[in-house]
């Protein structure tokens, strides 16, 4: 079980970022006339740049899956549980929002969730989960051991919380963010909990043209 | 049960007709979201009178089980728990929707579709009930 550090060492982590992209590196556009984002709406995600270990973990065909398989799209990266009945849901929605909105352009995009519930979420499970909300949602399953070693790079902390009443169905408490890589699968922005698909579609759209423009 | 003198039932029926056409507590926008992991049920409940209460349960036909919780975020980890109740004041609203307070409807005997009314039967402290159908939306 990862400790709640983790989500203290990605707050200093997002702290220490927070005036933007590194020095030397173009500064994102933070709106975009198409994505409805204005100058006037705060901005919830948080920007940095830091190169993530690769890992592996088994798809929601019951496959490996890499995230150097997806070098080259930007990923959209979220955690949860297939059971969570609030806020996955609408963490899903949302990506399902940000997809919509990249258009034709999110054939350069992945969209993926990964589950802090191993033992209940297998890879069928996942699959029925992920296909309900949009066809091309990628979904991950592991053991602990496998999440256990991306966790920090996330700050991912997760804690099965069983019912005191002894019945079976428990609930998972879980970071909520939502993360976007690059297409070079470097971590570049954090989003908290309910920020607006308007924000993260204009910054993956930011991404892929710079990709486009061959940098 | 003790009978009731014809005068005291005479007045209930009279009265029950006015309570019925001005209920104080009132149900507005109620809604399940349901994937095929888990199900939630979002409402709005609504106090028109001077006497505050409090939902205290809910019940449905679909569910073998149906708990109030509420979603928090603390330190960026999404916290939810079990609640015994919910408030609700005299001439205000609460609102139970996605990210805080909600219904959770666990155990479904089939699975939801789109569209289809989930009935649901809210028991408040001062022993009202309400009954209202619950519309099935996907996202």
């Amino acid at each position: 079980m990862t400790r709640p550090t983790a989500v203290v060492l990605l707050a200093l982590l997002a702290a220490g970022c927070q005036q933007g992209a590194r020095p030397g590196q173009p500064p994102l556009a933070t709106s975009s006339p198409e994505a409805g984002v204005g100058a006037e709406t705060e901005r919830r995600g948080v920007a940095m740049e830091r190169t993530l270990e690769d890992f592996t973990l088994t798809d929601d065909r019951g496959e490996p899956f890499r995230l150097s398989d997806l070098r080259g799209r930007t990923v959209l990266l979220a955690f949860g549980y297939t059971h969570c009945p609030d806020a996955c849901p609408m963490t899903l929605a949302d990506l399902r929002k940000v997809k919509d909105r990249l258009g034709e352009r999110a054939k350069g995009s992945a969209f993926v969730f990964a589950t802090v519930d191993g033992a209940r979420d297998t890879p069928p499970v996942l699959h029925r989960y992920v296909k309900h909300f949009d066809p091309e949602f990628i979904g991950l399953t592991g053991t602990e051991a496998a999440l256990e070693a991306i966790a920090p790079d996330f700050g991912l902390f997760y804690e099965i919380r069983r019912p005191s009443d002894g019945s079976e169905a428990y609930t998972v408490d879980h970071t909520v963010a939502t993360y976007l890589i690059d297409q070079a699968g470097r971590l570049r922005f954090a989003y908290p909990f309910g920020t607006p698909p308007e924000e993260i579609a204009a910054d993956t759209l930011a991404l892929l043209a710079q990709g486009r423009s061959g940098s | 049960m003790p009978r009731l003198p014809p005068l005291v039932l005479l007045v209930a029926i009279l009265i029950a007709p006015a309570h019925a056409a001005e209920p104080s507590l009132v149900v507005r926008d109620a809604w399940v979201r349901a994937t095929p992991g888990a199900a939630a049920a979002y409402l709005t409940l609504e106090n028109r009178s001077g006497r505050s209460d409090r939902l205290v349960s809910v019940g449905s036909p679909v569910a073998r089980r149906v708990e109030l919780h509420e979603s928090r975020v603390e330190n960026g980890i999404m916290r939810m728990r079990r609640i015994e109740g919910i408030a609700v004041p005299a001439g205000g609203s609460v609102r139970l929707e996605p990210g805080g307070l909600h219904v959770m409807l666990m155990g479904l005997h089939e699975p939801l579709a789109e569209g289809q009314g989930v009935p649901l039967t809210l028991s408040f402290e001062s022993g009202a009930t309400l009954a209202v159908d619950a519309e099935v939306r996907a996202r």
